[in-house]
């Protein structure tokens, strides 16, 4: 009885198994849309070089993934192509961030620099 | 992804452990490999642990797929994935590093705006000792208000100066040296209740005028002082005697600390 009971578990378990590994990557399909959407939404600081070669290589392979999605014969492999994107839109978004951070701190040097000529011009 | 690349590592271990063979490894993995080297020789892990802790299990991910299935694209995908995450590793530091820099600044402007304050205080201080027994200072919503009181300012039904006042004016002028024509100005006037109330009022802004020119003679812009006639409306003391009648007489120069 208890092992009829460990096979019936053990067939279960595979069958999920194979059912996840067969699954339509939903999940890396939102995520891949999600993260291109985040580096989007900053603009401003999208302009270097290095951002621009990222952010296309992101919307190229979101392009191929959402592709490959709608095809019943290569959905499985649409699930690389969407973590490619996602990891290409998390470079992008970190320099992006680092871009941001470079121009409130170059701001901040601006702001600081004529205060200091002014305490100059006092003494 | 973590569910199926732990139970990838198993397979692929197994599958390694049986193989046993060493093979050349991707252009990706060589990447990838080359930026953890990069990484460990700079303080990325130090200011961006979890993004690099994360790019090295990718990273070790890719490697055991490169010893069961070398140069597939199932290595080639791992070791993209590892190399974009020690990418994120170094765009993060790279952040956190101007970020720690920019508070450090910012602690220091704050610390050197509190001198500029203290300084300040310090010379408003010495401004009003120094001024004591001849103007009176204080606070107010409107700004620094600064009374030139008594008879020494003005005659009766007079809004020509007398010397000593002027000398008063002058003391005021030296003692607020920084601030009078930095900020805007505003004189007021105040005459005392004797005669008609229009006349006092007329009587309160020539007093006030008379105070302006004689702030310009000494060097104030003229743009940056108002004057205002208040009459007889705000006395401060009474109109029964002739000492309080003098205090009336009296100008306000009020600062506009705020402007």
């Amino acid at each position: 009885m208890q092992h009829r009971r460990l096979l019936l578990l053990t067939l279960f378990a595979g069958a999920v198994g194979c059912a996840s590994s067969a699954a339509v990557p939903q999940q890396q399909r939102v995520d891949a849309h999600a993260s291109l959407a985040a580096v989007q939404r900053m603009g401003p600081y999208l302009g270097s070089e290095r951002i621009q070669t990222h952010l296309a290589r992101a919307q190229d392979d979101l392009q191929e993934g959402d592709r490959l999605i709608a095809d019943e014969d290569t959905y499985e492999v649409a699930r690389f192509y969407y973590e490619r994107s996602a990891a290409a839109s998390d470079v992008a978004l970190a320099w992006a961030h680092a871009a941001r951070a470079e121009q409130v701190a170059s701001n901040l040097e601006a702001q600081q620099q004529p205060e200091e000529e002014s305490h100059e011009d006092v003494e | 992804m973590k569910t199926w690349s732990s139970g990838l590592s198993v397979f692929l271990l197994f599958g390694a452990a049986c193989a046993g063979k060493t093979a050349e490894p991707s252009k990706s993995l060589v990447r990838a490999r080359v930026m953890e080297q990069t990484v460990a020789q700079t303080n990325v892990a130090e200011l961006a642990p979890a993004e690099v802790s994360k790019a090295k299990k990718l990273l070790a991910n890719a490697e055991i797929v490169h010893e069961k299935k070398p140069d597939s694209n199932l290595e080639r995908h791992l070791a993209n994935l590892a190399a974009a995450n020690f990418e994120v590793a170094v765009a993060e530091a790279h952040r956190r590093g101007i970020e720690s820099r920019q508070a450090e600044t910012l602690a220091s402007m704050s610390t050197k705006q509190s001198a500029t304050l203290e300084a300040e205080r310090k010379a408003r201080l010495a401004a009003e000792e120094r001024l004591r027994g001849i103007a009176t200072f204080r606070e107010t919503d409107e700004g620094t208000v600064i009374t030139l009181t008594g008879a020494v300012l003005f005659e009766s039904d007079k809004s020509d100066l007398l010397p000593i006042a002027k000398d008063r004016l002058r003391e005021v002028a030296e003692a607020l040296a920084g601030r009078i024509g930095a900020v805007p100005i505003v004189i007021e006037g105040h005459a005392d209740a004797q005669g008609p109330a229009e006349y006092n009022e007329e009587l309160s802004k020539q007093r006030a005028q008379s105070v302006k020119d004689f702030l310009v003679e000494l060097g104030v812009a003229e743009d940056r002082i108002g004057v205002e006639g208040h009459g007889e409306k705000d006395p401060i003391a009474t109109n029964a005697t002739p000492e309080g009648r003098a205090n009336n007489r009296r100008v306000e120069i009020i600062l506009d600390d705020e402007a």
